[in-house]
Protein backbone atom coordinates (compact mmCIF):
# COMPACT_ATOMS: atom_id res chain seq x y z
CA UNK A 1 0.00 0.00 0.00
CA UNK A 2 1.38 3.24 -1.20
CA UNK A 3 1.52 6.73 1.13
CA UNK A 4 -0.88 7.96 -1.21
CA UNK A 5 -3.08 5.28 -0.52
CA UNK A 6 -3.11 5.08 2.96
CA UNK A 7 -6.13 6.04 5.15
CA UNK A 8 -6.74 5.42 9.03
CA UNK A 9 -10.07 4.10 7.96
CA UNK A 10 -8.05 1.13 6.03
CA UNK A 11 -6.90 0.36 9.56
CA UNK A 12 -8.08 2.25 12.27
CA UNK A 13 -12.06 1.77 12.17
CA UNK A 14 -14.25 2.65 15.33
CA UNK A 15 -13.81 -0.17 17.22
CA UNK A 16 -9.83 -0.11 16.75
CA UNK A 17 -9.67 3.39 18.22
CA UNK A 18 -11.75 2.54 21.16
CA UNK A 19 -9.94 -0.57 21.74
CA UNK A 20 -6.88 1.38 21.28
CA UNK A 21 -8.16 3.78 23.93
CA UNK A 22 -9.55 1.27 26.33
CA UNK A 23 -5.64 -0.45 26.07
CA UNK A 24 -4.55 2.83 27.40
CA UNK A 25 -6.37 2.86 30.38
CA UNK A 26 -5.68 -0.50 31.47
CA UNK A 27 -1.95 0.57 31.03
CA UNK A 28 -2.28 3.28 33.56
CA UNK A 29 -4.46 2.12 35.74
CA UNK A 30 -3.96 -2.12 35.95
CA UNK A 31 -6.44 -5.35 34.45
CA UNK A 32 -10.04 -4.73 34.90
CA UNK A 33 -10.02 -1.04 34.56
CA UNK A 34 -10.49 -0.92 30.80
CA UNK A 35 -12.64 1.69 28.79
CA UNK A 36 -15.97 0.46 27.65
CA UNK A 37 -16.67 0.98 24.10
CA UNK A 38 -20.29 2.99 24.20
CA UNK A 39 -21.00 4.28 20.83
CA UNK A 40 -22.40 7.89 20.56
CA UNK A 41 -20.89 8.43 24.44
CA UNK A 42 -20.70 12.24 24.68
CA UNK A 43 -18.82 13.51 27.64
CA UNK A 44 -19.81 15.98 29.50
CA UNK A 45 -18.32 19.37 30.42
CA UNK A 46 -15.87 21.48 31.47
CA UNK A 47 -13.82 18.90 28.88
CA UNK A 48 -9.91 18.17 28.55
CA UNK A 49 -8.86 17.25 25.10
CA UNK A 50 -5.09 16.05 24.52
CA UNK A 51 -4.25 15.91 21.29
CA UNK A 52 -1.42 14.55 18.84
CA UNK A 53 -0.25 15.03 15.12
CA UNK A 54 0.65 12.23 13.09
CA UNK A 55 2.85 13.34 10.15
CA UNK A 56 3.70 10.79 6.93
CA UNK A 57 1.54 7.68 6.08
CA UNK A 58 -1.36 9.77 7.01
CA UNK A 59 -1.73 12.88 8.40
CA UNK A 60 -3.94 13.81 11.18
CA UNK A 61 -4.29 14.19 14.54
CA UNK A 62 -5.77 11.95 17.33
CA UNK A 63 -7.81 13.83 19.86
CA UNK A 64 -9.17 12.22 23.17
CA UNK A 65 -11.30 14.27 25.07
CA UNK A 66 -12.65 13.82 28.91
CA UNK A 67 -14.50 15.75 31.88
CA UNK A 68 -12.75 17.65 33.80
CA UNK A 69 -14.25 15.69 36.47
CA UNK A 70 -12.88 12.89 35.14
CA UNK A 71 -9.14 13.23 34.38
CA UNK A 72 -9.37 14.77 38.39
CA UNK A 73 -10.36 11.46 39.79
CA UNK A 74 -8.17 9.55 37.53
CA UNK A 75 -4.57 11.81 38.51
CA UNK A 76 -5.68 11.72 42.02
CA UNK A 77 -5.57 7.70 41.72
CA UNK A 78 -2.72 7.80 39.70
CA UNK A 79 -0.51 10.27 41.74
CA UNK A 80 -1.89 9.08 45.34
CA UNK A 81 -3.42 12.65 45.53
CA UNK A 82 -6.56 14.14 47.21
CA UNK A 83 -8.74 15.15 44.57
CA UNK A 84 -8.46 18.89 45.82
CA UNK A 85 -4.71 18.52 45.76
CA UNK A 86 -4.43 18.06 41.75
CA UNK A 87 -3.19 20.49 40.16
CA UNK A 88 -3.65 21.80 36.04
CA UNK A 89 -0.13 20.34 35.53
CA UNK A 90 -1.28 17.03 36.65
CA UNK A 91 -4.47 16.95 34.74
CA UNK A 92 -2.38 18.45 31.37
CA UNK A 93 0.15 15.47 32.14
CA UNK A 94 -2.32 12.81 32.21
CA UNK A 95 -4.65 13.80 29.60
CA UNK A 96 -1.89 14.37 27.31
CA UNK A 97 -0.22 11.29 27.90
CA UNK A 98 -3.39 9.40 27.41
CA UNK A 99 -3.63 10.84 23.59
CA UNK A 100 0.16 10.33 23.32
CA UNK A 101 -0.12 6.69 23.98
CA UNK A 102 -3.28 6.39 22.28
CA UNK A 103 -1.88 8.56 18.79
CA UNK A 104 1.32 6.16 18.98
CA UNK A 105 -1.24 2.98 18.47
CA UNK A 106 -2.45 4.24 16.20
CA UNK A 107 0.47 5.50 14.18
CA UNK A 108 2.11 2.09 14.86
CA UNK A 109 -1.16 0.59 12.83
CA UNK A 110 -0.29 2.59 9.50
CA UNK A 111 1.45 1.18 6.95
CA UNK A 112 4.12 3.69 6.15
CA UNK A 113 6.52 5.36 8.92
CA UNK A 114 5.05 8.35 10.87
CA UNK A 115 6.12 10.74 12.92
CA UNK A 116 4.26 11.73 16.02
CA UNK A 117 4.50 15.48 17.89
CA UNK A 118 4.75 15.91 21.45
CA UNK A 119 0.80 16.05 22.94
CA UNK A 120 -1.01 19.07 23.58
CA UNK A 121 -4.05 19.49 26.01
CA UNK A 122 -6.54 22.32 25.54
CA UNK A 123 -9.87 22.84 27.35
CA UNK A 124 -13.50 23.03 25.94
CA UNK A 125 -16.91 23.33 26.53
CA UNK A 126 -17.73 21.77 23.54
CA UNK A 127 -17.15 18.62 21.85
CA UNK A 128 -15.97 19.29 18.50
CA UNK A 129 -15.42 15.52 16.88
CA UNK A 130 -16.10 15.86 13.03
CA UNK A 131 -17.32 13.27 11.05
CA UNK A 132 -15.52 9.88 10.53
CA UNK A 133 -13.71 7.56 12.54
CA UNK A 134 -14.77 8.48 16.14
CA UNK A 135 -15.37 6.54 19.76
CA UNK A 136 -17.46 6.65 22.44
CA UNK A 137 -16.28 5.11 25.35
CA UNK A 138 -16.93 4.75 29.32
CA UNK A 139 -14.93 4.90 32.27
CA UNK A 140 -15.58 4.64 35.59
CA UNK A 141 -18.88 6.61 35.90
CA UNK A 142 -17.73 8.90 32.79
CA UNK A 143 -18.08 9.19 29.15
CA UNK A 144 -15.23 9.93 26.72
CA UNK A 145 -14.81 10.55 23.38
CA UNK A 146 -11.30 9.83 20.91
CA UNK A 147 -11.53 10.48 17.15
CA UNK A 148 -9.48 11.42 14.21
CA UNK A 149 -9.14 14.03 12.35
CA UNK A 150 -7.16 14.28 9.08
CA UNK A 151 -5.26 17.09 7.91
CA UNK B 1 20.09 -2.20 42.21
CA UNK B 2 19.45 1.19 40.52
CA UNK B 3 16.50 2.59 37.80
CA UNK B 4 16.30 5.99 35.93
CA UNK B 5 13.08 6.54 34.76
CA UNK B 6 13.17 8.91 32.06
CA UNK B 7 10.03 10.23 30.41
CA UNK B 8 8.21 13.89 30.50
CA UNK B 9 5.23 12.65 31.41
CA UNK B 10 4.95 12.73 35.24
CA UNK B 11 2.13 10.09 34.95
CA UNK B 12 3.97 7.20 33.49
CA UNK B 13 7.13 8.33 35.36
CA UNK B 14 5.10 7.15 38.88
CA UNK B 15 3.62 4.16 37.12
CA UNK B 16 7.25 2.82 36.19
CA UNK B 17 8.58 3.72 39.67
CA UNK B 18 5.84 1.89 41.09
CA UNK B 19 6.72 -0.95 39.11
CA UNK B 20 10.34 -1.25 39.40
CA UNK B 21 10.38 -0.04 43.48
CA UNK B 22 8.30 -3.00 43.89
CA UNK B 23 11.04 -4.94 41.65
CA UNK B 24 13.65 -3.85 44.36
CA UNK B 25 15.30 -0.63 42.43
CA UNK B 26 16.06 2.05 44.02
CA UNK B 27 15.01 4.79 41.56
CA UNK B 28 15.20 8.37 39.97
CA UNK B 29 13.32 10.32 37.61
CA UNK B 30 14.78 12.19 34.58
CA UNK B 31 11.99 14.64 32.24
CA UNK B 32 14.30 14.30 29.37
CA UNK B 33 17.42 12.59 28.34
CA UNK B 34 19.53 15.58 29.23
CA UNK B 35 18.32 15.92 32.78
CA UNK B 36 18.92 12.04 32.93
CA UNK B 37 22.74 12.46 31.76
CA UNK B 38 22.93 15.80 34.42
CA UNK B 39 21.80 13.03 37.11
CA UNK B 40 24.44 10.48 35.87
CA UNK B 41 26.94 13.18 35.42
CA UNK B 42 26.32 14.12 38.94
CA UNK B 43 27.47 10.58 40.13
CA UNK B 44 24.55 8.64 40.30
CA UNK B 45 24.62 6.16 37.69
CA UNK B 46 21.94 3.38 37.38
CA UNK B 47 22.38 -0.25 36.58
CA UNK B 48 19.16 0.16 34.01
CA UNK B 49 17.52 3.62 32.31
CA UNK B 50 13.91 2.99 31.00
CA UNK B 51 13.28 5.44 28.38
CA UNK B 52 10.67 7.20 26.72
CA UNK B 53 11.39 8.04 23.06
CA UNK B 54 9.63 11.27 22.30
CA UNK B 55 10.93 14.00 24.68
CA UNK B 56 11.18 17.13 24.55
CA UNK B 57 15.40 18.56 24.91
CA UNK B 58 17.04 15.40 24.23
CA UNK B 59 14.79 12.58 23.10
CA UNK B 60 15.28 8.60 23.96
CA UNK B 61 17.06 7.71 20.85
CA UNK B 62 19.73 10.95 21.54
CA UNK B 63 20.02 9.67 24.98
CA UNK B 64 20.85 6.10 24.14
CA UNK B 65 23.43 7.37 21.19
CA UNK B 66 25.34 9.86 24.13
CA UNK B 67 25.33 6.81 27.14
CA UNK B 68 26.33 4.43 24.11
CA UNK B 69 28.94 6.87 23.23
CA UNK B 70 30.55 7.32 26.79
CA UNK B 71 33.02 4.20 27.37
CA UNK B 72 32.28 4.40 31.29
CA UNK B 73 28.84 4.48 30.89
CA UNK B 74 28.54 1.14 28.48
CA UNK B 75 27.45 -1.43 31.27
CA UNK B 76 24.49 0.67 31.72
CA UNK B 77 21.41 -1.67 30.33
CA UNK B 78 19.10 0.40 28.18
CA UNK B 79 15.54 -0.22 27.78
CA UNK B 80 13.09 1.82 26.04
CA UNK B 81 10.13 2.14 26.93
CA UNK B 82 7.87 4.15 24.38
CA UNK B 83 4.65 4.66 22.12
CA UNK B 84 6.78 4.20 19.16
CA UNK B 85 5.96 0.85 18.10
CA UNK B 86 6.91 0.56 14.43
CA UNK B 87 9.76 -2.24 13.57
CA UNK B 88 11.74 0.29 11.78
CA UNK B 89 11.74 2.45 15.25
CA UNK B 90 12.36 -0.64 17.34
CA UNK B 91 15.88 -1.72 14.80
CA UNK B 92 16.83 1.91 14.93
CA UNK B 93 16.75 2.17 18.95
CA UNK B 94 18.21 -1.60 18.76
CA UNK B 95 21.13 -0.58 16.53
CA UNK B 96 21.64 2.63 18.43
CA UNK B 97 22.46 0.17 21.44
CA UNK B 98 19.51 -0.35 23.71
CA UNK B 99 18.96 -3.60 25.11
CA UNK B 100 15.22 -4.28 24.85
CA UNK B 101 12.55 -2.20 23.49
CA UNK B 102 8.63 -2.33 25.46
CA UNK B 103 5.64 -0.53 23.45
CA UNK B 104 3.32 1.81 25.97
CA UNK B 105 0.72 0.78 26.41
CA UNK B 106 2.12 -1.78 28.94
CA UNK B 107 1.31 -4.18 31.84
CA UNK B 108 3.23 -4.67 34.93
CA UNK B 109 3.54 -8.00 34.22
CA UNK B 110 5.01 -7.30 31.17
CA UNK B 111 7.68 -4.89 31.99
CA UNK B 112 8.44 -7.23 34.90
CA UNK B 113 9.19 -9.81 32.39
CA UNK B 114 11.62 -7.36 30.72
CA UNK B 115 13.72 -6.55 33.74
CA UNK B 116 14.29 -10.73 34.66
CA UNK B 117 14.96 -11.58 30.76
CA UNK B 118 17.52 -8.95 31.06
CA UNK B 119 18.96 -10.26 34.39
CA UNK B 120 17.40 -8.15 37.16
CA UNK B 121 15.58 -10.50 39.71
CA UNK B 122 13.21 -9.45 42.22
CA UNK B 123 15.44 -8.13 45.19
CA UNK B 124 13.87 -8.13 49.13
CA UNK B 125 12.70 -4.53 49.97
CA UNK B 126 15.20 -3.22 52.77
CA UNK B 127 13.70 -0.89 55.01
CA UNK B 128 16.34 2.25 55.07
Amino acid sequence: MTAEAATTADVVDDAVLADIVSEVFIGLFGEGRGASWLPGATPDAPLLVGEVDIAGGWNGTVSVACPEAMARGAAAELFALAESAVDDADLVDLVGEIANVAGGNVKSLLPDESALTLPRVTRADVLTAPPGTTAGLFWEGHALRAWLTPA
Amino acid sequence: MRALVIDDSRAVRVLVRRIVERHGFEVREAGDGQQAIDVIDEGWKPDIALIDWNMPVMDGLGFVTTVRARRELRDITLMMVTTEGETPRIVRALAAGAHEYLVKPFTEDALVAKLELLGFQAQPMVAS
